[in-house]
């Protein structure tokens, strides 16, 4: 079956199905059961979303034939996903000329791996608004949270890079991290602390400088702190302790932060409680969403994982959650 | 300068290294057992790497390296 990147276009009832079926974020899977191709139908729910990844490491996404491939194009809205334009086909092609297939297939596994994550980074921009008031809600209450806090390894799919693991993206699974809540809780923080310094009738432009630069110096610093903490405790090649994955959970804070910075001053007592009360739930979140996270997948490797090891872990991200990190947020807010 | 709590973060990464870097090994590090020599092959059944193995490891590299760059760019 030769695939016409245009179809949608003669067939309007597919398009507009799609796009419902999107805004619900749930109606996928029916959706799917319309278009007659056995190849999709076996792949499911889950593969739905390997189209939309234009960094992973599927090889079929960078050749040109290839990327006409049935399974890919047609489920889904026709501007989701760039690798169906022709626009983006012509340039491809272009810079497989240019730079050659060879170099340009080792260039994306470089950049995949010192992105230290089996997927590409677009992975962790999969998200949908439910989920990002998932997220909210997870970080801000944490005790009602009654389901557990493991994500779901994607097993439909097969595994892109041979490392056996592959989790559901951040749209299908409230305990996969995202990197689209940190980027845009950093904005929104240093935004929101500029305008109450300007309510306040001290706005100074170099504000957004300096609040921005030792916003990230603390978050390196943070960042550092956990990575050289699991890389000295834990021997797991969980993807978990992989940089991009601790910049996902060391950038959560802004939530807390940014509500923070709306307590009353006044009556002191309230900032107090509210603020301590925040540390404790983004604490426990930290906590359980790490711990739950990082001993997952050795279970078939190593037969089973140290108790002491374990133990160690608790200990250490104990204080790092609880401790440290009411410390770091009571100096950046 | 615009980067102001960077460049005070550069500065505080870079003494860190540089504290670790100039750990001399047999006047500090062979004597509270973690010079090179502790760092041996594990017995059967023992843990393959531990915290303290990894201490010794990341310690060793980092000299290696901070002595590879001074050795190619000042001193060569």
């Amino acid at each position: 079956m030769s695939y016409n990147p245009y179809a949608y276009t003669g067939n309007a009832n597919e398009v507009v199905t799609d796009r419902f079926a999107h805004s619900n974020g749930q109606g996928q899977a029916q959706n799917q059961g319309q278009i007659p191709i056995p190849q999709q139908q076996q792949r499911g729910f889950n593969g739905a979303n390997t189209g939309y990844n234009p960094m992973g490491g599927q090889p079929q996404a960078q050749q040109l034939p290839q990327a006409q491939q049935p399974g890919q194009g047609q489920q889904g809205f026709p501007f989701q996903d760039p690798r169906n334009t022709m626009a983006f086909q012509i340039g491809q092609s272009a810079f497989n000329n240019f730079i050659g297939q060879d170099n340009f297939n080792q260039f994306q596994e470089n950049v995949n791996k010192v992105a230290g994550s089996p997927y590409g980074l677009s992975h962790y921009f999969q998200v949908s608004t439910i989920y990002v008031l998932n997220k909210i809600k997870q970080i801000l209450f944490p005790f009602v949270n009654t389901n557990n806090w493991q994500r779901i390894i994607d097993s439909n799919s097969s595994s892109a890079n041979g490392n056996g693991i592959n989790y559901l993206p951040p749209m299908e699974d409230v305990n996969s991290p995202d990197l689209y809540i940190p980027i845009m809780g950093l904005v929104t923080y240093i935004l929101i602390w500029n305008t109450q310094q300007g309510l306040q009738g001290s706005f100074n432009p170099e504000n957004l400088y300096y609040k921005l630069s030792s916003i990230l110096a603390f978050v390196g610093l943070d960042l550092f702190i956990l990575k050289l903490g699991l890389y000295l405790l834990v021997n797991t090649n969980s993807p978990t302790t992989s940089i991009t994955e601790l910049v996902c959970y060391v950038g959560y804070k802004f939530i807390p932060l940014t509500l923070a910075l709306f307590f009353p001053l006044q009556p002191l007592w309230i900032s107090m409680l509210g603020k301590i009360y925040l540390f404790i739930a983004f604490g426990v979140f930290l906590l359980r969403s790490v711990k739950f996270n990082l001993f997952n997948n050795s279970n078939d490797e190593m037969g089973s994982v140290n108790k002491s090891t374990v133990k160690k872990c608790n200990y250490f991200l104990f204080v790092y959650g609880f401790v440290w990190q009411s410390i770091l947020m009571w100096l950046m807010g | 300068m615009v980067l102001f709590g960077l460049g005070k973060l550069f500065y505080v990464i870079l003494l860190l290294i540089n504290a670790v870097a100039v750990l001399s090994e047999e006047r500090f590090l062979g004597r509270i057992g973690f010079g090179k020599s502790a760092n041996e092959a594990p017995a059967f059944g023992q843990e393959e790497s531990t915290a303290k193995s990894k201490v010794i490891k990341l310690i060793g590299a980092v000299q290696t390296l901070l002595r590879i760059i001074i050795y190619e760019l000042i001193l060569g």
